[in-house]
């Protein structure tokens, strides 16, 4: 990542929770702080992802932010972390993962749709979806942030009930 | 290989998949196993695990099982939790290799290279020294280790410029990676000048060529890149960008100005045309 590319991340996202791509936030934890861990009841392990928020559309959403382009290792992260907020009776209906790009390595094995962002696997053109969330997992890169945070904001929330 | 990670790996339990590493991923946790990080005894406690699964399932199913070792990583005064996966089924082989060791992703360390590279001495312990004398461990044994990467991310050989460390049996393998990554990574002219031409012969032509191995051993020394040969092949980077950097002068400087001159897919067939169709009479012309 270039600096422009680092600032431009840097702007558009809030690294001590989630970043704000479904709009303003109302309730955010930080996942690598201890005391946010022990509140919503997750292992103090690193084997969680990066926040967990509230959006005020509703949205409840789990986020893990990827510096090294591992799709696997992001999804193991967010499904131990889901696993454990709904045992804990928390909900969430939304999870995403932030990275520079997919991989050569991994592009054999998912891909990501350019329009709707579906993590998808590659062999069965299924979306990739964690267990007990109904919507499948988004992938943004972190160059099209700024442009699909501008884009979601147009679209009108108010209509989508939860 | 657990063995050799042991005094900076300890690993606490073994979950056994079936079909992939992750229920996301349509994979079926089967068991997981405590494990107490003594090699031997933690062998017979999965072999007695396994038996258990000798009647559900055949045994071409049984070699396909995913393990995944959990454990911390110890690295001087840092802990970090992380895995090792040992991917026995193809699918899964060809993307993350047969082994694969990672850390959970932290802000200070993204990445297992990160946590290395926070400590010289176990770098040089974990990556130099297990490229250097893992291989020959298993010199006995009936499988070879081909290649090892230690890379960011999901290293491959069609991406060297994420690598940091690499072990090849061969040094063909490493030219030939390079040739890889390029026709991977490039425009469709320069795949399309060499893939009609067989990988074999493009790797004879360069190591044939004096000043392309000099070129290459200077770009080692200009990039801080270690070589030790010894029929096999052990590169180690000192920066994180080493590979990257080596990487991209090869490909602008050799790689891509070959494939320019190189005589491509359109020319051959078009001569390939051009030789069917003048032997031809008017009912065999080709559209």
């Amino acid at each position: 990542m270039n600096t422009q590319e680092f600032f431009e991340v840097k702007a558009t996202t809030s690294f001590g929770g989630c970043t704000r791509i479904y709009g303003s936030v109302d309730k955010e934890y930080d996942l690598d702080n201890p005391d946010h861990l022990k509140e919503l009841g997750l292992a103090n392990d690193n084997k969680h992802a990066d926040g967990y928020c509230h959006f005020t559309n509703c949205f409840w959403m789990v986020e893990e932010r990827k510096g090294a382009n591992q799709v696997k290792i992001a999804l193991e992260q967010i499904e131990s972390t889901v696993s454990q907020l709904t045992e804990n009776k928390r909900k969430v209906t939304h999870t995403v993962i932030i990275m520079r790009k997919l991989s050569r390595a991994e592009q054999k094995r998912f891909f990501v749709d350019p329009k709707t962002h579906e993590l998808r696997n590659k062999d069965s053109a299924r979306g990739i979806r964690i267990e007990g969330v109904q919507e499948t997992v988004k992938v943004f890169y972190h160059h099209e942030l700024s442009r699909v945070i501008a884009e979601l904001r147009g679209f009108d929330w108010a209509s989508v009930s939860h | 290989m657990l063995s050799f990670q042991r005094p900076y790996f300890e690993s606490f339990e073994c979950e056994i998949w079936k079909d992939a590493p992750l229920k996301s991923l349509e994979g079926t946790l089967l068991d997981t196993i405590p494990l107490r990080n003594e090699p031997g005894e933690d062998y017979e406690t999965l072999r007695k695990a396994l038996a258990k699964f000798d009647g559900p399932y055949s045994f071409s199913e049984k070699v396909k099982f995913l393990f995944k070792y959990l454990g911390k990583w110890k690295i001087g005064e840092e802990r970090v939790d992380g895995y090792m996966l040992v991917s026995n089924h193809g699918k899964w082989r060809s993307t993350y290799g047969d082994i694969e060791s990672n850390v959970y992703s932290t802000d200070r360390f993204p990445d297992l290279v990160n946590l290395l590279k926070s400590n010289p001495i176990v770098e040089n312990k974990l990556v130099k020294e297990f490229l250097d004398v893992f291989p020959k461990q298993l010199s006995q044994e009936a499988l070879k280790v081909s290649r090892i990467y230690f890379g960011l991310g999901a290293p491959s050989k069609t991406e060297v410029g994420n690598l940091v460390g690499v072990y090849y049996g061969s040094d063909d393998y490493f030219i030939g990676d390079l040739l890889d990554s390029v026709t991977e990574e490039e425009t469709d002219s320069v795949r399309d000048a060499l893939t009609p031409y067989k990988r074999t012969f493009l790797i004879g032509s360069l190591k044939d060529v004096p000043s392309f191995n000099q070129f290459v051993e200077h770009l080692f020394t200009q990039y801080h890149i270690r070589k030790a040969e010894t029929g096999s092949i052990t590169l180690v980077g000192r920066d994180l960008d080493s590979f990257e950097l080596l990487y991209s002068e090869l490909s602008q400087k050799i790689l891509k100005p070959m494939a320019k001159e190189l005589p491509d897919k359109d020319y051959l067939f078009r001569k390939i045309k051009d030789v069917v169709e003048a032997r031809g009479t008017a009912q065999t012309h080709l559209p």
